[in-house]
């Protein structure tokens, strides 16, 4: 048995595993002594290896090269040149007619790792001519990204995860990590038996809940009200610290205009909880030797996603909780590798390394590396993910280039992105599963699957970690960076690469705060936190120490806003917030946990609604019941679990099943900040259904017909093309 | 004295790494790939629930085929044996062992399940068409990997599961005798003044 250093696929804790490979298969895996596992794993790092061997239990691997030659034909298993030409012929003639502005990509912050974003993103600008690409996290912490380079200059977390557990004070606000970040959950068990305090603000009593020493439950969507009110508390009781007031931040005059009005007593009703409490909370956090704000979706997948990150941001500067290593702001990533899709600059308005395409200093540092004439990268910003379906609509764009993701799952409002995506020129989707988007395209590339390449990933809080190949490419699957740089020589800007470490160099060369991050410093289970500018740092845990921020004067800058409510409020007809949450035990769409034998058998369709039992009872629903839920948008069917955690007047769903699928429900409508969709918020109805043994047979019946229906679009991969059948 | 795994509840985050340790051994061991554990949430606590490898075992007491037999590690059912007749899981104190099958539908992972019942019944109750059930229960994965340990154990993250032995019962009974006897003494020194009586 032969072991394979790798990086977990799942979640942004940057868990180091051996993969297992016995007689050319991954068998098994085990957690090593990475920087931030320390050896353990969660159920996702223990048991999500086995989809590498194809094992169908959901949906089958891409092992060949296949196109549409026609819109709405069958798709049709082509040799790699053919695919390539075809491609690139359609790329050119999509950019000859409409422009380069009319061709839109997404990275993959999942499996690929950054060499291969890195090579998209080169391909997108150097190539194409266009900003437009972007990557999920604009579904994510979009607004952490945006909300902190506005504030403090740094679109990360500001400590490290290993550092969390030797915090005096965790305020969690909206963000479970028990089921989003296992291993980062267990840093906060350690901080608490360490003799931190721990506060939850939620509207679910969600795990950390009952081990917290103040446990706020609020309502649905009040976040920046409650903040504010939490800022509010920190400034009238002297709490905030004036000397680093001054010499740190600006803006503080023009930001308590705002603040002065949010008493807690002004948004006890909207936050429905204790004016008391805020200010506990409020009197916890200041007065703590080192506090740290954890956030996650529950922020940043709101109406108001990036006004609270400002307003968070603030509070931790007032407060002077930041700039030290336990103390500071932990927004924690969601996909394992959406750090590095942005550090890699998959992101309309920034350049690899968070360098900002409108900065001509900074083109033009691009254009001499790139070998491209001066003036030749697009100054303007692109497009970002959810600017699709209307950018669709307008016939602005005409084709749209999918790397490893799956937006008809995890994008809102699935029929409006079905209808979307039909109705692009052309859909080229390089991924390494059929997904219900690589089902509609006109183009199909086989990618390697993690396991099957090399690469540097980036954990959360900011750490480049190296994961290698246990396995060959099955099929004909190539690596993703050599797809990209064969189509953009076809397309008349030749790249080459050998390997990923010569892509990791350029990457360094270009990016000052990774250029210390060499593959060397990252071998076994080495890593390199970033900014590590030079080649003696050995990285860098703890941002913004001695208050030197990250923007032009070194100073953070105060933001306050004012509170407004979520768009789509319950009312009689849909008299219930549906709120989207994570599955602990599968990932992102799924394609990945869904093909893992003990992942799906733990968990699967229709997946549950997690509904308060009062709620329930008031409706005649019994647990395990199937039950329809209902939106403006569509209806589908669900498991109902009569749960006490919940709060009364909203449901929860995870995103991640395809028939019990939240984002028919959800609403396509996004914080204009950062173009995140308003997951957390719409209404809803949840209806019983009378015939039970009916409902078991319905769900059986469209999951068989779904799994069916894409085992059947991948099936011409079987047939080799007719030149190499007669050559064979 | 019986070994049995218990669980630190405040540890507990209710991941699943356990049942995914549990499933993945027996499965390979070609056992049922069931977990042998399961998780339990109330407002108040989330914990594993495990069997307690009972010295009196009513499940090894009423089985009428034998399928259940004490080892020198733990209290084990024979798949084999079994006739999937439900007792054992009828008298379990703990709910600590119940039915499950194998559907031959999803060994190819093609499954297409014909549901006869509501999810809601009584995993006593429950069958599904062409799959024969039987009894599983924690052989504290002495059956397969007895050097090994308890693989759930071995697997949580937060180090929330225990085995409790002879030894690791015992040391605990020590401290805790120990802490008793001093928080006593600093109560009858401060306040009660027994002594002096």
């Amino acid at each position: 048995m032969e072991k394979h250093m790798a990086v977990c696929p799942y979640c942004g804790a940057g868990c180091k595993l051996n993969l297992l490979v016995d007689d050319g298969m991954v068998i098994g895996a085990e957690g090593i002594d990475g920087v931030t596992n320390e050896g353990e794993l969660c159920l996702k790092g223990l048991s999500g290896f086995d989809f590498i061997n194809d094992t169908k239990i959901l949906t089958p691997r891409i092992l060949h090269p296949m196109i549409r030659r026609e819109k709405g034909g069958e798709l049709e298993r082509v040799t790699w040149d053919e695919a390539l030409d075809f491609t690139a012929q359609r790329l050119t003639e999509i950019k000859e007619k409409y422009g380069p502005d009319a061709i839109m990509l997404t990275g993959s912050s999942r499996g690929p790792g950054n060499e291969a974003n890195f090579v998209m993103q080169k391909f997108t600008r150097a190539c194409i001519g266009t900003n437009n690409i972007d990557n999920c996290a604009r579904t994510c912490h979009g607004p952490s990204v945006i909300g902190l380079m506005d504030t403090v200059g740094s679109g990360a977390m500001s400590v490290s995860i290993p550092n969390l557990e030797n915090a005096d004070l965790i305020m969690l606000f909206g963000y479970n990590p028990s089921a989003s970040h296992p291993i980062v959950a267990r840093r906060i068990v350690k901080a608490k038996e360490k003799g931190a305090k721990i506060i939850v603000v939620d509207p679910r009593s969600i795990e950390t809940a009952r081990i917290a020493d103040l446990y706020i439950q609020i309502k649905n969507g009040c976040n920046l009200a409650f903040m504010n009110a939490f800022a509010n508390v920190i400034v009238s009781e002297n709490m905030h610290d004036k000397a680093f007031i001054d010499a740190h931040t600006s803006g503080f005059d023009a930001w308590w205009e705002t603040i002065k009005n949010y008493t807690p007593e002004s948004v006890a009703e909207v936050c429905g909880c204790d004016p008391d409490d805020i200010r506990k909370a409020a009197r916890m956090y200041a007065t703590a030797p080192n506090s740290v704000i954890g956030w996650g979706m529950g922020v940043t997948q709101q109406r108001q996603g990036v006004k609270v990150v400002h307003t968070i941001a603030a509070i931790a500067c007032v407060a002077n909780q930041i700039g030290r290593d336990n103390a500071g702001l932990a927004p924690v990533r969601g996909q394992n590798n959406v750090q590095g899709s942005c550090d890699m600059g998959m992101w309309p308005s920034l350049l690899p390394g968070y360098q900002k395409v409108e900065n001509p200093e900074m083109r033009a540092k691009f254009e001499k590396a790139w070998g491209l004439p001066a003036g030749a990268l697009p100054a303007e910003p692109g497009f970002k993910l959810t600017d699709l379906p209307h950018g669709v609509k307008e016939g602005k764009i005409r084709a749209f280039y999918n790397f490893g993701e799956d937006p008809l799952q995890t994008e809102p409002d699935s029929a409006d992105m079905k209808e979307t995506l039909e109705n692009l020129d052309l859909l080229i989707s390089q991924d390494i599963f059929m997904t219900q988007t690589t089902a509609l395209a006109d183009v199909v590339f086989p990618g390697t699957s993690w396991g099957e390449h090399d690469g540097v990933f980036s954990a959360s809080d900011r750490t480049f970690q190296r994961f290698t190949a246990a396995v060959p490419p099955k099929g004909e699957c190539k690596h993703d960076w050599q797809i990209f740089q064969e189509l953009s020589t076809r397309m008349g800007y030749p790249m080459h690469y050998e390997d990923t470490e010569e892509i990791w160099n350029e990457v360094r060369e270009l990016c000052p705060n990774f250029y210390g991050a060499t593959y060397e410093k990252m071998a076994g289970t080495g890593h390199a936190q970033w900014p590590v500018p030079t080649l003696e740092c050995p990285g860098t845990p703890t941002l913004y120490k001695n208050g030197q921020f990250n923007t032009a004067d070194k100073k953070a800058i105060l933001m306050a806003h004012d509170f407004v409510e979520p768009t789509e409020l319950p009312d009689d007809a849909y008299p219930l917030v549906l709120c989207t949450v994570r599955e602990v035990g599968h990932y992102s769409c799924r394609s990945m946990t869904g093909n893992c034998k003990v992942l799906s058998m733990l968990a699967d369709e229709p997946g549950y609604v997690h509904i308060n039992p009062a709620d329930a009872e008031a409706r005649n629903i019994r647990d395990e019941d199937l039950v329809w839920v209902s939106s403006r948008r569509g209806k589908v069917i669900t498991r109902a679990c009569l749960d006490e955690r919940i709060n009364k007047g909203a449901v929860y769903m995870t995103y991640q099943w395809w028939i019990g699928k939240c984002n028919d429900l959800t609403m396509h409508v996004t914080d204009p900040l950062s173009g995140t969709p308003e997951d957390k918020y719409s209404a809803c109805e949840v209806h019983s259904i009378d015939d039970q043994v009916w409902a078991e047979r319905h769900m059986q019946a469209l999951y068989s017909a779904l799994k069916d229906r894409l085992a059947a679009e991948a099936a011409p991969q079987n047939v080799a093309p007719a030149a190499e059948a007669s050559a064979e | 004295m019986n070994t049995f795994i218990a669980i630190e509840p405040d540890r507990c985050i209710g991941c699943g790494t356990c049942l995914a340790a549990c499933s993945h051994g027996h499965r390979v061991a070609g056992l049922q790939a069931e977990p042998r554990l399961a998780l339990t949430f109330s407002p108040q606590v989330t914990a594993a629930v495990t069997c307690h490898q009972c010295e009196g075992a009513p499940c090894l007491a009423v089985c009428p085929v034998d399928a259940i037999v004490r080892t020198d590690e733990a209290v084990v059912v024979n798949e084999q044996a079994c006739i999937g007749c439900k007792l054992c899981a009828i008298v379990c104190p703990f709910g600590a062992i119940h039915p499950a099958g194998t559907s031959t539908a999803g060994v190819a992972g093609i499954a297409f399940e014909t549901p006869s019942q509501p999810r809601g019944t009584s995993p006593l109750l429950a069958w599904s068409i062409g799959v024969y059930t039987c009894a599983v229960k924690c052989d504290l994965c002495s059956t397969y990997d007895p050097e090994g340990g308890p693989h759930c154990v071995r697997a949580c993250p937060t180090n929330a599961l225990f085995v409790r032995d002879a030894t690791t019962l015992g040391d605990a009974r020590k401290d805790k005798m120990k802490a008793a006897a001093t928080a006593n003494q600093i109560m009858m020194g401060r306040s009660t003044n027994l002594k002096e009586a």
